[in-house]
């Protein structure tokens, strides 16, 4: 089922037409969702915020082109994966990721610990960690395929449907689903490994 | 039901997509297979954490960060359409490659240079700087542009001679060396043709004195006369012997002034050559006689227009 449109149609309208009103709405409505699935993607703050800014930049550039309103959100998403697959290969490029290993340790407030989650499940003290989990998890995606990693953050983190995500990724909605099990499957692989 | 087959349907039981008889045989699976419910509770654990990462809050000024972007660009922007030419900023528009334009432009300039290489003659501006500025020797110019082709005729057959007789002292068969004879004399012709042809203007009191000693003076330098006229004697000599040969025509001259003879070198003036410098280094080509030279090179073809005061 497709979760109802963040923004008007009108708006969007507007936004082609080049009102800049339209356009703050636009952003307004979908930064967090951009924002966040860049975060995801690349496992960077900076990045990820530098990184929507010049997704919405390219909205306000291209919306023009957009034939259909009701398909701007996977016409949204699709400019945000492109985004992410161009400052992926960039900063790949660079080394960028060389130093974020699941076998390093995890830095937190109280200083560095290694990684034994899955073994300390039932340590409550460690669930109590988000921000390590999340950080753990974060690692752990970073370790996956570039479409698994994205398909896993639509689905998982995002919440899109499989219809949405066939959409965004041209794929028939069995494609999708056997596409994400694999996915997790792999990320259940890495997060183990990397806990013994 | 096998293990494999079980776990492929962990994301299904999970999100409840099964249909009733497959969830039943798949719980019964997880129910007497250990290693399968292990491996599905980390495979449920691992989704549930994923689902349990919380949004991140947008960094603040993120909308005044686009507005922000949005005006540097217009300004690079109008930055790089100023520094841009008007053609550059069309191409841009274009969104032409850089190297479909680069690839387009080595093709004209291959085409111009090989269009170009063989139509390669001095200019007409060129003709114009060699003219001298007396009014006899332009019309004896007038004169030698009129007879041009027909001594271009002439001179092929008596280079055809030479190259027979030279083919049979080589011991080369006949039908061999006239098929090679004639090969050569057509690159010869297309040589002479692209080469504009020496020319002196010769003053002269008594013509028939003038020309014996004109013959002999070609004989001595290794050169043939080719055509005799009225005024115009067209001669062939080795290259080599050019400047020596242009010497002794100097002396030729009865009143021995200087500016009796009036050389026309077009290559030479075009090129802004003095004629000292050129006479020194034709005397360094006779020096390099000896050398294998090539039958382009071989001979040089005189215009020597005769004058009589």
């Amino acid at each position: 089922m497709e979760s109802s449109p963040r923004v008007q149609k009108g708006v969007i309208e507007s936004c082609k037409a080049g009102d800049e009103k339209a356009f703050a709405e636009i952003v307004l409505a979908y930064q967090r969702k951009v924002f966040n699935i860049a975060l995801r993607i690349l496992g960077n703050m900076e990045e990820a915020k530098d990184l929507a800014q010049e997704v919405f930049l390219s909205v306000f550039q291209s919306i023009k082109d957009l034939r259909e309103e009701a398909k701007f959100e996977p016409w949204l998403t699709q400019i945000t994966l492109n985004h992410c697959r161009n400052r992926w290969k960039y900063l790949k490029r660079r080394r960028y990721f060389n130093s974020d290993s699941l076998d390093d340790p995890i830095e937190t407030e109280d200083g560095s610990m290694p990684m034994q989650i899955y073994d300390l499940s039932d340590n409550p003290e460690i669930h109590a960690e988000k921000k390590m989990i999340r950080q753990w998890i974060q690692s752990g995606l970073l370790e996956l395929k570039e479409e698994q990693r994205e398909l896993i953050v639509l689905r998982d983190l995002q919440g899109l449907s499989y219809e949405e995500i066939g959409k965004v990724f041209s794929l028939p909605e069995g494609t999708v689903k056997s596409k994400i099990h694999r996915a997790r499957m792999d990320l259940k692989e890495i997060l183990e490994r990397s806990s013994h | 039901m096998e293990c494999e087959k079980v776990r492929d349907r962990f994301s299904s039981l999970l999100e409840g997509d099964l249909n009733h008889l497959d969830e039943k045989i798949v719980r019964e699976h997880l129910g007497s297979c250990s290693e399968c419910q292990k491996d599905f509770e980390r495979f449920e654990k691992t989704v549930r954490w994923l689902q349990s990462v919380e949004e991140a809050e947008v960094p603040e000024s993120f909308l005044s960060g686009i507005y922000k972007k949005m005006e540097d660009r217009k300004r690079s922007g109008l930055t790089a359409e100023k520094v841009r030419p008007v053609w550059l900023n069309y191409l841009v528009q274009l969104k032409l490659p850089i190297q479909a334009v680069a690839m387009v432009a080595i093709v004209f300039l291959a085409l111009y240079l090989t269009k170009m290489m063989p139509f390669e003659t001095p200019s007409s501006k060129d003709v114009e700087q060699t003219k001298v500025s007396e009014p006899e020797v332009k019309m004896e110019a007038k004169l030698v542009t009129k007879e041009e082709e027909k001594e271009k005729k002439a001179e092929a057959p008596t280079m055809e001679a030479r190259r027979l007789k030279e083919s049979e002292k080589a011991g080369v068969p006949a039908a061999e060396a006239g098929k090679r004879a004639k090969q050569s004399i057509a690159k010869e012709q297309v040589f002479l043709a692209a080469k504009h042809p020496q020319e002196i203007v010769l003053r002269i009191t008594d013509r028939e004195k003038a020309l014996a000693q004109l013959r002999e003076l070609v004989r001595q330098s290794g050169g043939e006369i080719v055509r005799e006229e009225s005024n115009i004697v067209l001669a062939s000599l080795p290259t080599a012997s050019f400047a020596k040969f242009e010497k002794e025509l100097a002396g030729l001259d009865s009143l021995k002034k200087e500016d009796q003879m009036v050389f026309q070198r077009e290559a030479m003036e075009a090129k802004g050559v003095p004629l000292g410098v050129k006479r020194e280094e034709a005397e360094e080509k006779d020096k390099e006689l000896a050398k294998p030279m090539t039958d382009k090179e071989k001979r040089i073809s005189i215009r020597i227009l005769l004058f009589q005061e």
